[in-house]
């Protein structure tokens, strides 16, 4: 019980650009941006025809970005699978850290030996309003939704909890949306490619171009203070929510017995754990923490044989900064209402000791929900083989990594442990 | 009425004679709000019916700026945010509430303090496009 019947590896991981694309590129364009990323990740080449024998497709909610449901076999015609069995995967926001999931326990199972899982969502086909809207269709739509709640208003909610329990700051939510503004710089793929400084700049550039008085704002912090970061939902600002975005990840998985075929360097997946938790915030227990998320961390731990002092570098579900500071808890990397201090002091930053959403995050490598978890997968797959883009690559060999994928407000989550 | 079937259109029915209704496990006494069929602590499954007073403190709660179409259409917006909050009830379980004051008290985040007591408020909700309903409010008391 709690083990894989034998050993599943990532051999490939690829991801499109992300960012706005709609027109330009959608769904379709996107997903077959994803797979040429993908085939040219595999070290000794890979025919998706001949050798992927399931397609599991994470998407929260085409039927209403884009009205389009039924995507799966479609993405499968366009990867070159189809007759083959491929389904889609809904889990909100962790909808394709799920459908790894399920890759990974169909491989360890002994029914297939390589799958593709992957995810993807295109949001940005909609006016802001029904994005909003669509998003708080994964909350309770008939208890939270008529009292107001909106995906960022789930999670303030969270923040004026945690904030009143431990006394949580709104500058400790700056410190990791500059954090995220760093690392995003670095990420060729990212939607948001500027540090926080540069945002500044443009800003004041603008102001000067028009005649107006160029605001003066010394740091980060001020401008992040300022009314240019208006409150989306008090006590998160704009600085503080993930982005609406366009984009498509795949992860290629292979048993031990034909890893080596696709490459010298496979990535293990050694843990996989998953939990739910009551779809309303107001039935929980805890408003400052994610018992899914707790949950799914015991599991994978348990599996890999680690604990998280072992891990390396993570990727985790930084859909709003509030986020990460829960997630940091609830990974058990450090203890309740402690995640703030260590993210001011540094410790998840490049150099830090524990390096936290190398990618930029949710926060600005962009969050198409569907295809968050995959992503998250692509940049632990970068990190661990010393590939990472420009200069985002960190600087020691990382043998144990860990990916924490969160749905809607934490009803849904899973982590993902890896080892090389 | 409290011969009704514990269903969610018949916990939001009760809204219109301002009832805030639940059920009581017979067997463990748990209350659950809006009614369950199976109670959810002992999995028992014979319940009834109980009003809850609509007295409850506010445990958590957002200014909401960018909000729900259906806010947007009551005319709420980014200059003038509504309150999303949770209200634990006296009788123990939460629920999720449209928190409402006096003019200008959901666009003032030093109005609101976690633990603060209110009292339910059913709100008449009249906006384009849909049928006019009746909400769950709270307001302070
Ligand atoms: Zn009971």
């Amino acid at each position: 019980m709690g083990k894989l019947a034998r050993r599943v590896a990532i051999v490939g991981a690829g991801m499109s650009k992300f960012g706005a694309h709609y027109p330009i590129k959608q769904n379709r364009d996107l997903w077959q941006d994803a797979l040429i990323n993908t085939i040219e990740s595999v070290d000794h080449g890979v025919n998706l025809q001949k050798d992927v024998e399931e397609l599991y497709l994470g998407n929260f909610s085409a039927d209403l970005f884009n009205h389009e449901a039924h995507l799966a076999p479609l993405m499968a015609q366009l990867a070159g699978i189809n007759p083959k069995p491929a389904a889609r995967i809904e889990a909100a926001c962790c909808s394709s850290g799920i459908a790894m999931r399920y890759g990974v326990l169909a491989v360890a199972s002994g029914i297939h030996d390589f799958v593709l899982a992957g995810g993807i969502e295109t949001m940005t086909e909609v006016p802001t309003v029904d994005v909003t809207d669509s998003l708080a269709a994964a909350a309770d739509t008939r208890l939270e939704y008529p009292a107001g709640a909106t995906f960022p208003g789930l999670y303030a909610a969270v923040a004026t909890a945690h904030m009143h329990k431990y006394g949580t700051t709104e500058e400790n939510f700056f410190d990791v949306a500059i954090k995220n503004y760093d690392n995003g710089a670095e990420n060729p793929y990212a939607q948001v490619q500027m540090t926080i400084e540069q945002v500044i700049e443009g800003k004041i550039t603008k102001a000067k171009k028009r005649g107006l008085e160029p605001p003066s704002w010394n740091n980060p912090y001020d401008f992040l203070r300022s009314e240019s970061n208006p409150y989306i939902a008090y006590p998160l600002r704009l600085f503080d929510c993930s982005l609406v975005t366009d984009g498509a990840a795949c992860v290629l998985l292979a048993s031990e017995d034909i890893a080596r075929k696709y490459t010298d360097t496979p990535i293990w997946i050694t843990g996989t754990g998953q939990g739910s938790d009551t779809l309303a915030l107001h039935d929980r227990d805890s408003l400052t923490s994610f018992l899914s998320a707790r949950t799914a961390a015991q599991t994978a731990f348990k599996m890999s044989g680690l604990e998280p002092k072992d891990i390396q570098i993570a990727e985790v579900h930084d859909c709003f900064t509030i986020a990460e500071l829960v997630a940091l808890e609830d990974l058990g990397f450090y203890k309740p209402g402690e995640a703030a201090a260590a993210v001011s002091a540094g410790e998840t930053k490049r150099d830090g000791i524990l390096p936290i959403n190398t990618s930029g995050g949710l926060k600005t490598k962009g969050h198409p929900v569907g295809a968050t978890g995959t992503a998250q997968a692509v940049e632990i797959f970068k990190q661990m083989r010393g590939i990472a883009e420009r200069n985002r690559q960190v600087k020691k060999d990382i043998e144990r990594a860990l990916s924490h994928n969160v749905g809607g407000s934490g009803a849904s989550s899973v982590v993902h442990i890896y080892e090389k | 009425m409290n011969n009704e079937e514990f269903t969610i259109k018949n916990y939001f029915d009760f809204f219109a004679e301002n009832k805030l209704m639940g059920n009581k496990c017979n067997n463990c006494g748990i209350m659950h709000i809006p009614p369950k069929k199976i109670c959810n602590k002992c999995y028992g499954t014979k319940l009834e019916w109980i009003e809850f007073s609509g007295k409850g403190t506010l445990q958590t709660y957002s200014l909401i700026g960018v909000g729900a179409r259906y806010f947007v259409n009551q005319g709420y917006k980014i200059e003038n945010p509504y309150c999303f909050g949770i209200v634990q009830l006296e009788e123990g379980p939460c629920i999720s509430g449209h928190i409402v004051g006096p003019e200008g008290f959901e666009q003032n985040p030093k109005k609101f303090k976690i633990g603060m007591p209110l009292k339910a408020k059913f709100l008449h909700v009249e906006t384009e496009g849909i049928e006019p309903k009746i909400d769950l409010g709270f307001e302070p008391i």
